[in-house]
Protein backbone atom coordinates (compact mmCIF):
# COMPACT_ATOMS: atom_id res chain seq x y z
CA UNK A 1 0.00 0.00 0.00
CA UNK A 2 1.52 3.31 -0.98
CA UNK A 3 1.66 6.10 1.53
CA UNK A 4 0.70 9.60 0.54
CA UNK A 5 3.10 12.43 1.08
CA UNK A 6 2.68 14.56 4.15
CA UNK A 7 -0.07 16.96 3.17
CA UNK A 8 0.31 20.66 2.85
CA UNK A 9 -1.80 22.17 5.53
CA UNK A 10 -3.94 25.20 4.87
CA UNK A 11 -2.99 27.63 7.55
CA UNK A 12 -5.83 29.26 9.34
CA UNK A 13 -8.51 26.68 8.74
CA UNK A 14 -11.77 27.93 10.10
CA UNK A 15 -14.04 25.20 11.36
CA UNK A 16 -16.66 27.57 12.64
CA UNK A 17 -15.49 27.13 16.18
CA UNK A 18 -15.17 29.74 18.85
CA UNK A 19 -11.72 28.69 19.91
CA UNK A 20 -11.77 30.98 22.91
CA UNK A 21 -14.42 28.77 24.47
CA UNK A 22 -13.23 25.44 23.17
CA UNK A 23 -11.80 22.72 25.37
CA UNK A 24 -10.56 20.23 22.80
CA UNK A 25 -10.64 16.61 23.78
CA UNK A 26 -9.38 13.47 22.09
CA UNK A 27 -11.89 10.99 20.85
CA UNK A 28 -12.22 7.67 22.51
CA UNK A 29 -11.47 4.55 20.45
CA UNK A 30 -7.97 5.80 19.76
CA UNK A 31 -4.77 3.84 20.22
CA UNK A 32 -1.91 6.24 20.79
CA UNK A 33 1.81 5.61 20.66
CA UNK A 34 4.36 8.33 21.12
CA UNK A 35 7.42 7.91 18.99
CA UNK A 36 10.08 10.50 19.58
CA UNK A 37 8.60 13.86 18.69
CA UNK A 38 5.88 12.28 16.58
CA UNK A 39 2.75 10.50 17.70
CA UNK A 40 1.05 7.55 16.04
CA UNK A 41 -2.70 7.24 16.42
CA UNK A 42 -4.97 4.44 15.30
CA UNK A 43 -8.72 4.95 15.24
CA UNK A 44 -10.51 1.67 15.75
CA UNK A 45 -13.71 3.08 14.33
CA UNK A 46 -12.51 4.33 10.98
CA UNK A 47 -9.63 1.83 10.91
CA UNK A 48 -7.07 4.41 9.97
CA UNK A 49 -3.62 5.13 11.32
CA UNK A 50 -2.27 8.64 11.63
CA UNK A 51 1.16 10.08 12.09
CA UNK A 52 1.09 13.45 13.84
CA UNK A 53 4.09 15.62 13.19
CA UNK A 54 5.82 17.16 16.22
CA UNK A 55 3.63 20.26 16.32
CA UNK A 56 0.39 18.35 16.11
CA UNK A 57 1.69 15.73 18.52
CA UNK A 58 2.41 18.27 21.22
CA UNK A 59 -0.98 19.90 20.84
CA UNK A 60 -2.75 16.53 20.69
CA UNK A 61 -1.12 15.49 23.95
CA UNK A 62 -2.86 18.35 25.73
CA UNK A 63 -6.28 17.74 24.20
CA UNK A 64 -7.70 16.32 27.39
CA UNK A 65 -10.83 18.41 27.67
CA UNK A 66 -9.37 20.71 30.29
CA UNK A 67 -7.06 22.94 28.29
CA UNK A 68 -8.22 25.80 26.12
CA UNK A 69 -6.20 26.67 23.02
CA UNK A 70 -4.72 29.63 24.82
CA UNK A 71 -3.64 27.42 27.69
CA UNK A 72 -2.16 24.86 25.29
CA UNK A 73 -0.29 27.63 23.51
CA UNK A 74 1.01 28.97 26.77
CA UNK A 75 2.10 25.58 28.02
CA UNK A 76 3.85 24.69 24.79
CA UNK A 77 5.22 28.16 24.16
CA UNK A 78 3.55 28.22 20.77
CA UNK A 79 1.61 30.92 18.99
CA UNK A 80 -2.06 30.53 19.65
CA UNK A 81 -2.75 30.46 15.95
CA UNK A 82 -0.39 27.53 15.57
CA UNK A 83 -2.34 25.67 18.22
CA UNK A 84 -5.66 26.48 16.61
CA UNK A 85 -4.38 25.41 13.23
CA UNK A 86 -3.22 22.15 14.76
CA UNK A 87 -6.63 21.63 16.32
CA UNK A 88 -8.21 22.29 12.96
CA UNK A 89 -6.02 19.66 11.33
CA UNK A 90 -6.72 17.16 14.09
CA UNK A 91 -10.41 17.92 13.82
CA UNK A 92 -10.39 17.36 10.10
CA UNK A 93 -9.10 13.86 10.72
CA UNK A 94 -11.78 13.31 13.34
CA UNK A 95 -9.30 12.73 16.12
CA UNK A 96 -11.04 15.20 18.43
CA UNK A 97 -14.52 15.29 19.84
CA UNK A 98 -16.63 17.79 17.92
CA UNK A 99 -16.30 21.29 19.24
CA UNK A 100 -19.43 23.29 19.62
CA UNK A 101 -19.56 25.95 16.98
CA UNK A 102 -20.57 29.17 18.66
CA UNK A 103 -19.60 31.76 16.16
CA UNK A 104 -17.46 31.97 13.13
CA UNK A 105 -14.11 33.54 13.37
CA UNK A 106 -11.82 35.16 10.91
CA UNK A 107 -9.49 32.81 9.13
CA UNK A 108 -6.44 32.71 11.24
CA UNK A 109 -3.18 34.21 10.17
CA UNK A 110 0.22 33.36 11.45
CA UNK A 111 1.55 30.15 12.82
CA UNK A 112 3.10 29.44 9.48
CA UNK A 113 6.54 28.73 10.83
CA UNK A 114 5.37 25.62 12.63
CA UNK A 115 3.14 23.74 10.29
CA UNK A 116 0.90 21.14 11.84
CA UNK A 117 0.38 18.07 9.73
CA UNK A 118 -1.20 14.66 9.95
CA UNK A 119 -0.47 11.74 7.66
CA UNK A 120 -3.12 9.06 7.42
CA UNK A 121 -3.28 5.54 6.02
CA UNK A 122 -6.01 2.94 6.10
CA UNK A 123 -5.36 -0.30 7.92
CA UNK A 124 -5.47 -3.05 5.30
CA UNK A 125 -7.60 -6.14 5.44
CA UNK A 126 -5.40 -9.17 6.11
CA UNK A 127 -5.81 -10.50 2.61
CA UNK A 128 -4.84 -7.13 1.16
CA UNK A 129 -1.51 -7.23 2.88
CA UNK A 130 -0.42 -10.47 1.32
CA UNK A 131 0.39 -12.07 -1.98
CA UNK A 132 -2.69 -14.18 -1.93
CA UNK A 133 -3.82 -15.12 -5.38
CA UNK A 134 -6.19 -12.48 -6.51
CA UNK A 135 -6.58 -11.68 -10.12
CA UNK A 136 -4.71 -14.04 -12.36
CA UNK A 137 -1.81 -15.34 -10.39
CA UNK A 138 -1.13 -17.76 -13.08
CA UNK A 139 2.49 -17.34 -13.96
CA UNK A 140 3.57 -20.81 -13.17
CA UNK A 141 0.20 -22.22 -13.99
CA UNK A 142 0.39 -20.94 -17.52
CA UNK A 143 3.99 -21.87 -17.98
CA UNK A 144 3.46 -25.33 -16.68
CA UNK A 145 0.67 -26.25 -18.99
CA UNK A 146 1.07 -27.34 -22.59
CA UNK A 147 -0.64 -24.87 -24.79
CA UNK A 148 -0.30 -22.00 -22.41
CA UNK A 149 1.96 -19.27 -23.58
CA UNK A 150 2.52 -17.43 -20.41
CA UNK A 151 0.91 -15.73 -17.55
CA UNK A 152 -1.45 -12.87 -17.44
CA UNK A 153 -0.92 -10.03 -15.11
CA UNK A 154 -3.65 -9.27 -12.59
CA UNK A 155 -7.03 -8.83 -14.10
CA UNK A 156 -7.43 -5.25 -13.14
CA UNK A 157 -9.90 -4.58 -15.86
CA UNK A 158 -13.28 -6.01 -16.46
CA UNK A 159 -13.07 -5.99 -20.18
CA UNK A 160 -10.68 -5.89 -23.02
CA UNK A 161 -6.96 -6.15 -23.24
CA UNK A 162 -4.88 -5.51 -20.22
CA UNK A 163 -1.73 -3.52 -20.82
CA UNK A 164 0.31 -5.75 -18.60
CA UNK A 165 -0.57 -8.73 -20.74
CA UNK A 166 0.53 -7.04 -23.90
CA UNK A 167 4.06 -8.49 -23.89
CA UNK A 168 2.59 -11.95 -24.15
CA UNK A 169 0.91 -12.58 -27.47
CA UNK A 170 -2.53 -14.03 -27.20
CA UNK A 171 -2.75 -13.45 -23.51
CA UNK A 172 -5.41 -11.19 -22.27
CA UNK A 173 -7.88 -10.66 -19.53
CA UNK A 174 -11.53 -10.10 -19.96
CA UNK A 175 -14.77 -10.52 -18.20
CA UNK A 176 -16.44 -13.76 -17.41
CA UNK A 177 -20.02 -14.03 -16.54
CA UNK A 178 -21.65 -15.96 -13.86
CA UNK A 179 -25.22 -17.07 -13.96
CA UNK A 180 -26.56 -16.24 -10.57
CA UNK A 181 -30.04 -17.49 -11.12
CA UNK A 182 -32.05 -19.01 -13.83
CA UNK A 183 -34.92 -17.38 -15.64
CA UNK A 184 -37.30 -18.42 -12.88
CA UNK A 185 -35.12 -16.78 -10.27
CA UNK A 186 -33.82 -19.98 -8.79
CA UNK A 187 -30.19 -19.79 -7.74
CA UNK A 188 -27.76 -21.77 -9.79
CA UNK A 189 -25.63 -24.16 -7.86
CA UNK A 190 -22.11 -23.02 -7.22
CA UNK A 191 -19.57 -24.31 -9.65
CA UNK A 192 -22.05 -24.38 -12.45
CA UNK A 193 -20.10 -22.93 -15.28
CA UNK A 194 -21.73 -20.64 -17.74
CA UNK A 195 -20.69 -22.94 -20.46
CA UNK A 196 -18.52 -25.82 -19.52
CA UNK A 197 -17.75 -26.72 -23.09
CA UNK A 198 -15.91 -23.45 -23.45
CA UNK A 199 -13.20 -24.78 -21.28
CA UNK A 200 -12.55 -28.03 -23.03
CA UNK A 201 -8.90 -28.81 -23.12
CA UNK A 202 -7.98 -26.17 -20.66
CA UNK A 203 -6.85 -26.41 -17.15
CA UNK A 204 -10.02 -25.12 -15.89
CA UNK A 205 -13.31 -23.57 -16.38
CA UNK A 206 -15.21 -20.83 -14.78
CA UNK A 207 -14.80 -20.74 -11.09
CA UNK A 208 -17.46 -19.10 -9.05
CA UNK A 209 -16.05 -19.70 -5.64
CA UNK A 210 -13.19 -17.34 -6.06
CA UNK A 211 -14.47 -14.88 -8.59
CA UNK A 212 -11.18 -13.21 -9.28
CA UNK A 213 -9.63 -16.43 -10.45
CA UNK A 214 -11.78 -17.54 -13.29
CA UNK A 215 -10.42 -19.40 -16.23
CA UNK A 216 -12.23 -19.99 -19.45
CA UNK A 217 -11.30 -20.59 -23.01
CA UNK A 218 -13.45 -17.86 -24.38
CA UNK A 219 -15.24 -15.63 -21.98
CA UNK A 220 -16.83 -13.63 -24.74
CA UNK A 221 -18.56 -16.73 -25.97
CA UNK A 222 -19.56 -17.60 -22.45
CA UNK A 223 -20.99 -14.17 -21.97
CA UNK A 224 -22.81 -14.34 -25.27
CA UNK A 225 -24.35 -17.63 -24.24
CA UNK A 226 -25.65 -16.09 -21.06
CA UNK A 227 -27.08 -13.13 -22.85
CA UNK A 228 -28.66 -15.30 -25.54
CA UNK A 229 -30.30 -17.38 -22.86
CA UNK A 230 -31.81 -14.26 -21.39
CA UNK A 231 -30.46 -15.06 -18.00
CA UNK A 232 -29.43 -12.56 -15.37
CA UNK A 233 -25.75 -12.44 -14.79
CA UNK A 234 -23.05 -10.73 -12.84
CA UNK A 235 -19.66 -9.68 -14.05
CA UNK A 236 -16.76 -11.69 -12.84
CA UNK A 237 -13.22 -11.50 -14.01
CA UNK A 238 -11.60 -13.97 -16.23
CA UNK A 239 -8.03 -14.46 -17.13
CA UNK A 240 -7.46 -16.07 -20.43
CA UNK A 241 -3.95 -17.18 -21.14
CA UNK A 242 -4.07 -19.81 -23.84
CA UNK A 243 -1.61 -19.66 -26.67
CA UNK A 244 -3.82 -19.64 -29.66
CA UNK B 1 -10.28 -41.06 0.95
CA UNK B 2 -10.12 -38.09 3.29
CA UNK B 3 -7.27 -37.75 5.74
CA UNK B 4 -5.94 -35.14 8.11
CA UNK B 5 -2.56 -33.51 8.54
CA UNK B 6 -1.59 -31.16 11.32
CA UNK B 7 1.15 -28.58 11.19
CA UNK B 8 2.44 -26.20 13.81
CA UNK B 9 4.51 -23.07 13.37
CA UNK B 10 4.65 -19.43 14.44
CA UNK B 11 2.33 -20.23 17.33
CA UNK B 12 -0.39 -21.43 14.98
CA UNK B 13 -1.67 -24.97 14.59
CA UNK B 14 -3.27 -25.81 11.28
CA UNK B 15 -5.22 -28.90 10.39
CA UNK B 16 -5.89 -29.74 6.78
CA UNK B 17 -8.54 -32.31 5.97
CA UNK B 18 -8.75 -33.55 2.45
CA UNK B 19 -8.02 -36.26 -0.04
CA UNK B 20 -4.83 -38.19 0.58
CA UNK B 21 -3.55 -37.21 -2.85
CA UNK B 22 -3.81 -33.54 -1.98
CA UNK B 23 -2.18 -33.95 1.39
CA UNK B 24 0.81 -35.72 -0.11
CA UNK B 25 2.05 -32.40 -1.40
CA UNK B 26 1.33 -30.46 1.76
CA UNK B 27 4.95 -30.51 2.87
CA UNK B 28 5.78 -28.20 -0.02
CA UNK B 29 3.00 -25.78 0.79
CA UNK B 30 3.20 -25.11 4.50
CA UNK B 31 4.99 -21.94 5.61
CA UNK B 32 8.63 -22.10 6.64
CA UNK B 33 9.79 -22.69 10.19
CA UNK B 34 7.13 -25.16 11.26
CA UNK B 35 6.72 -28.88 11.77
CA UNK B 36 4.10 -31.49 11.16
CA UNK B 37 2.67 -32.64 14.43
CA UNK B 38 0.01 -34.69 16.10
CA UNK B 39 -3.48 -33.29 15.75
CA UNK B 40 -5.06 -31.36 18.59
CA UNK B 41 -8.71 -30.97 19.48
CA UNK B 42 -8.83 -27.27 18.68
CA UNK B 43 -6.46 -26.21 15.94
CA UNK B 44 -6.09 -22.51 15.37
CA UNK B 45 -7.18 -22.91 11.78
CA UNK B 46 -8.83 -25.82 10.07
CA UNK B 47 -8.98 -26.24 6.33
CA UNK B 48 -11.72 -28.60 5.43
CA UNK B 49 -12.52 -30.18 2.15
CA UNK B 50 -15.33 -27.77 1.40
CA UNK B 51 -12.99 -24.84 1.69
CA UNK B 52 -10.28 -26.55 -0.30
CA UNK B 53 -12.52 -27.90 -2.95
CA UNK B 54 -12.20 -25.01 -5.32
CA UNK B 55 -8.44 -25.24 -5.19
CA UNK B 56 -8.69 -28.86 -6.06
CA UNK B 57 -11.27 -28.46 -8.74
CA UNK B 58 -9.43 -25.72 -10.48
CA UNK B 59 -5.95 -27.08 -10.22
CA UNK B 60 -6.15 -30.82 -10.06
CA UNK B 61 -2.41 -31.25 -10.16
CA UNK B 62 0.63 -29.41 -8.92
CA UNK B 63 -0.92 -26.02 -9.43
CA UNK B 64 -3.34 -26.38 -6.60
CA UNK B 65 -0.42 -25.91 -4.26
CA UNK B 66 -0.07 -22.30 -5.27
CA UNK B 67 -3.31 -21.15 -3.81
CA UNK B 68 -3.11 -23.44 -0.85
CA UNK B 69 0.40 -22.28 -0.04
CA UNK B 70 -0.67 -18.66 0.00
CA UNK B 71 -3.80 -19.42 1.96
CA UNK B 72 -1.81 -21.27 4.60
CA UNK B 73 0.72 -18.46 4.83
CA UNK B 74 -2.01 -15.89 5.25
CA UNK B 75 -3.67 -17.86 8.04
CA UNK B 76 -0.39 -18.13 9.88
CA UNK B 77 0.33 -14.43 9.40
CA UNK B 78 -3.14 -13.53 10.61
CA UNK B 79 -3.28 -15.78 13.65
CA UNK B 80 0.27 -15.82 14.94
CA UNK B 81 -0.17 -14.82 18.57
CA UNK B 82 3.17 -13.12 19.03
CA UNK B 83 4.88 -12.35 15.78
CA UNK B 84 3.70 -9.52 13.58
CA UNK B 85 3.72 -10.09 9.85
CA UNK B 86 4.28 -7.24 7.44
CA UNK B 87 4.00 -7.85 3.74
CA UNK B 88 7.55 -7.06 2.73
CA UNK B 89 10.76 -8.35 1.29
CA UNK B 90 13.66 -8.63 3.71
CA UNK B 91 17.39 -9.00 3.34
CA UNK B 92 20.16 -9.01 5.89
CA UNK B 93 23.22 -6.81 5.61
CA UNK B 94 25.94 -6.43 8.23
CA UNK B 95 23.75 -7.99 10.87
CA UNK B 96 20.75 -5.75 10.32
CA UNK B 97 17.59 -6.07 8.29
CA UNK B 98 16.54 -4.06 5.29
CA UNK B 99 12.77 -4.29 5.04
CA UNK B 100 11.00 -3.42 1.79
CA UNK B 101 7.26 -3.19 2.48
CA UNK B 102 4.81 -3.21 -0.36
CA UNK B 103 1.78 -4.73 -1.93
CA UNK B 104 1.89 -7.54 -4.41
CA UNK B 105 3.62 -6.62 -7.65
CA UNK B 106 5.35 -3.59 -6.22
CA UNK B 107 8.58 -5.31 -7.24
CA UNK B 108 9.71 -6.54 -3.85
CA UNK B 109 10.89 -9.99 -4.87
CA UNK B 110 12.72 -8.67 -7.89
CA UNK B 111 14.54 -6.12 -5.77
CA UNK B 112 15.31 -8.69 -3.09
CA UNK B 113 16.83 -10.99 -5.67
CA UNK B 114 18.94 -8.15 -7.08
CA UNK B 115 20.11 -7.17 -3.60
CA UNK B 116 21.08 -10.75 -2.81
CA UNK B 117 23.20 -10.82 -5.95
CA UNK B 118 25.01 -7.75 -4.60
CA UNK B 119 25.95 -9.27 -1.30
CA UNK B 120 22.99 -9.19 1.05
CA UNK B 121 21.51 -12.32 2.57
CA UNK B 122 18.00 -13.47 1.83
CA UNK B 123 15.49 -13.39 4.68
CA UNK B 124 12.16 -13.29 2.89
CA UNK B 125 10.37 -12.11 -0.21
CA UNK B 126 6.92 -12.27 1.34
CA UNK B 127 6.83 -11.24 4.98
CA UNK B 128 9.00 -9.28 7.35
CA UNK B 129 8.20 -10.98 10.62
CA UNK B 130 8.62 -8.78 13.68
CA UNK B 131 9.23 -10.29 17.07
CA UNK B 132 7.45 -8.38 19.87
CA UNK B 133 10.83 -6.95 20.89
CA UNK B 134 11.12 -5.32 17.48
CA UNK B 135 13.69 -7.61 15.90
CA UNK B 136 13.13 -9.11 12.47
CA UNK B 137 12.88 -12.87 12.00
CA UNK B 138 13.66 -14.72 8.78
CA UNK B 139 10.73 -16.12 6.84
CA UNK B 140 12.71 -18.34 4.51
CA UNK B 141 10.23 -19.49 1.96
CA UNK B 142 11.52 -19.99 -1.54
CA UNK B 143 11.99 -16.80 -3.53
CA UNK B 144 9.65 -16.65 -6.49
CA UNK B 145 9.84 -14.24 -9.37
CA UNK B 146 6.98 -13.96 -11.75
CA UNK B 147 7.42 -14.68 -15.40
CA UNK B 148 8.40 -11.87 -17.71
CA UNK B 149 9.03 -11.79 -21.42
CA UNK B 150 12.76 -12.01 -20.66
CA UNK B 151 12.26 -14.77 -18.10
CA UNK B 152 9.29 -16.74 -19.41
CA UNK B 153 9.46 -19.46 -16.82
CA UNK B 154 9.82 -17.16 -13.86
CA UNK B 155 12.37 -17.94 -11.19
CA UNK B 156 12.19 -20.01 -8.06
CA UNK B 157 15.12 -20.33 -5.71
CA UNK B 158 15.49 -22.03 -2.39
CA UNK B 159 16.55 -19.76 0.47
CA UNK B 160 19.69 -21.78 1.07
CA UNK B 161 20.90 -20.85 -2.39
CA UNK B 162 20.48 -17.17 -1.50
CA UNK B 163 22.68 -17.18 1.55
CA UNK B 164 20.11 -17.99 4.18
CA UNK B 165 21.24 -20.48 6.81
CA UNK B 166 19.03 -22.25 9.32
CA UNK B 167 20.90 -20.86 12.30
CA UNK B 168 20.12 -17.29 11.31
CA UNK B 169 17.84 -15.77 13.88
CA UNK B 170 16.24 -12.44 14.69
CA UNK B 171 18.19 -9.31 13.85
CA UNK B 172 17.60 -5.62 14.50
CA UNK B 173 15.93 -3.55 11.87
CA UNK B 174 18.37 -1.28 10.06
CA UNK B 175 16.58 0.21 7.11
CA UNK B 176 13.14 0.68 5.63
CA UNK B 177 12.71 1.13 1.91
CA UNK B 178 9.12 1.90 0.95
CA UNK B 179 9.24 2.03 -2.80
CA UNK B 180 7.64 0.71 -5.91
CA UNK B 181 8.98 0.19 -9.36
CA UNK B 182 8.17 2.86 -11.93
CA UNK B 183 11.37 2.98 -13.93
CA UNK B 184 12.65 6.25 -12.53
CA UNK B 185 14.51 6.86 -9.32
CA UNK B 186 13.22 9.23 -6.65
CA UNK B 187 13.65 8.26 -3.01
CA UNK B 188 13.27 10.67 -0.13
CA UNK B 189 14.08 10.32 3.54
CA UNK B 190 11.09 9.90 5.83
CA UNK B 191 10.62 10.28 9.57
CA UNK B 192 10.32 7.40 12.02
CA UNK B 193 6.59 7.98 12.31
CA UNK B 194 6.14 7.89 8.58
CA UNK B 195 8.26 4.75 8.45
CA UNK B 196 5.97 3.12 10.95
CA UNK B 197 2.98 4.01 8.81
CA UNK B 198 4.70 2.42 5.83
CA UNK B 199 4.98 -0.84 7.75
CA UNK B 200 1.54 -0.53 9.30
CA UNK B 201 -0.09 -0.05 5.91
CA UNK B 202 1.25 -3.45 4.90
CA UNK B 203 0.74 -5.30 8.16
CA UNK B 204 -1.48 -8.36 8.00
CA UNK B 205 -2.98 -7.82 11.44
CA UNK B 206 -3.21 -4.04 11.23
CA UNK B 207 -6.86 -4.01 12.15
CA UNK B 208 -6.84 -6.59 14.87
CA UNK B 209 -3.50 -5.86 16.52
CA UNK B 210 -2.86 -2.18 15.98
CA UNK B 211 -1.66 -1.61 19.52
CA UNK B 212 0.88 -4.43 19.37
CA UNK B 213 2.05 -3.22 15.98
CA UNK B 214 2.57 0.32 17.20
CA UNK B 215 4.43 -0.93 20.23
CA UNK B 216 6.72 -3.39 18.48
CA UNK B 217 7.35 -1.31 15.41
CA UNK B 218 8.15 1.82 17.38
CA UNK B 219 10.82 -0.19 19.19
CA UNK B 220 12.04 -1.69 15.95
CA UNK B 221 12.37 1.70 14.29
CA UNK B 222 14.70 3.20 16.86
CA UNK B 223 17.69 4.53 14.94
CA UNK B 224 16.51 3.20 11.60
CA UNK B 225 17.07 4.96 8.28
CA UNK B 226 14.10 5.05 5.95
CA UNK B 227 13.35 6.12 2.40
CA UNK B 228 10.18 6.30 0.40
CA UNK B 229 9.53 6.84 -3.26
CA UNK B 230 9.91 5.15 -6.60
CA UNK B 231 12.76 3.16 -8.01
CA UNK B 232 14.40 2.34 -11.29
CA UNK B 233 15.18 -1.11 -12.67
CA UNK B 234 16.10 -3.60 -9.98
CA UNK B 235 19.78 -3.82 -10.85
CA UNK B 236 20.28 -0.07 -10.93
CA UNK B 237 18.21 0.39 -7.81
CA UNK B 238 20.11 -2.34 -5.99
CA UNK B 239 23.43 -0.66 -6.75
CA UNK B 240 22.14 2.60 -5.35
CA UNK B 241 20.65 0.89 -2.32
CA UNK B 242 23.91 -0.88 -1.55
CA UNK B 243 25.66 2.47 -1.42
CA UNK B 244 22.96 3.68 0.91
CA UNK B 245 23.37 0.67 3.18
CA UNK B 246 27.13 1.12 3.30
CA UNK B 247 26.88 4.81 4.15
Amino acid sequence: MSIPKMPTVPIGTDLGVNWDMALPKRKVHLIVEEMGEETLVYCTLVKKAFCLNPVCAKVFALCDGTHSPAEIASELALEENTVINSLAVLGEHVLLEPLEAVKRRQILKGGAVLIPAVLAVSAPEPSTAASVPGGCITNIQCGAKPGFVNSCQPCDFDNGAVPDCAPWPNSYCMSAWRVREDAAGNPFPLDTCVNDSQATGFVNQCDFVNPSNIWALDCNAARAAVIAAGKPFAVYRCCNCPGR
Amino acid sequence: MSESRSWRGWGVQIQVDGPAALLEGLAYQVPPCGVFCHPVDSPTVRFEWDALRHFWVRYPDEECVLDLESALALEVATHSPQCLFVHAGTVRYRGRALVIPGVSRAGKSTLVEALVRRGTTYYSDEYAVFHPDGRVLPYPRKLSLRATPERPQGLSRQPESLGWEPQMGPIPLGWILDCRYTGRHDLQSISPGESLLSLFANAVAARSRAKALFHSLSKALDGVSALRGVRAEADDAAAWIMDWLKA
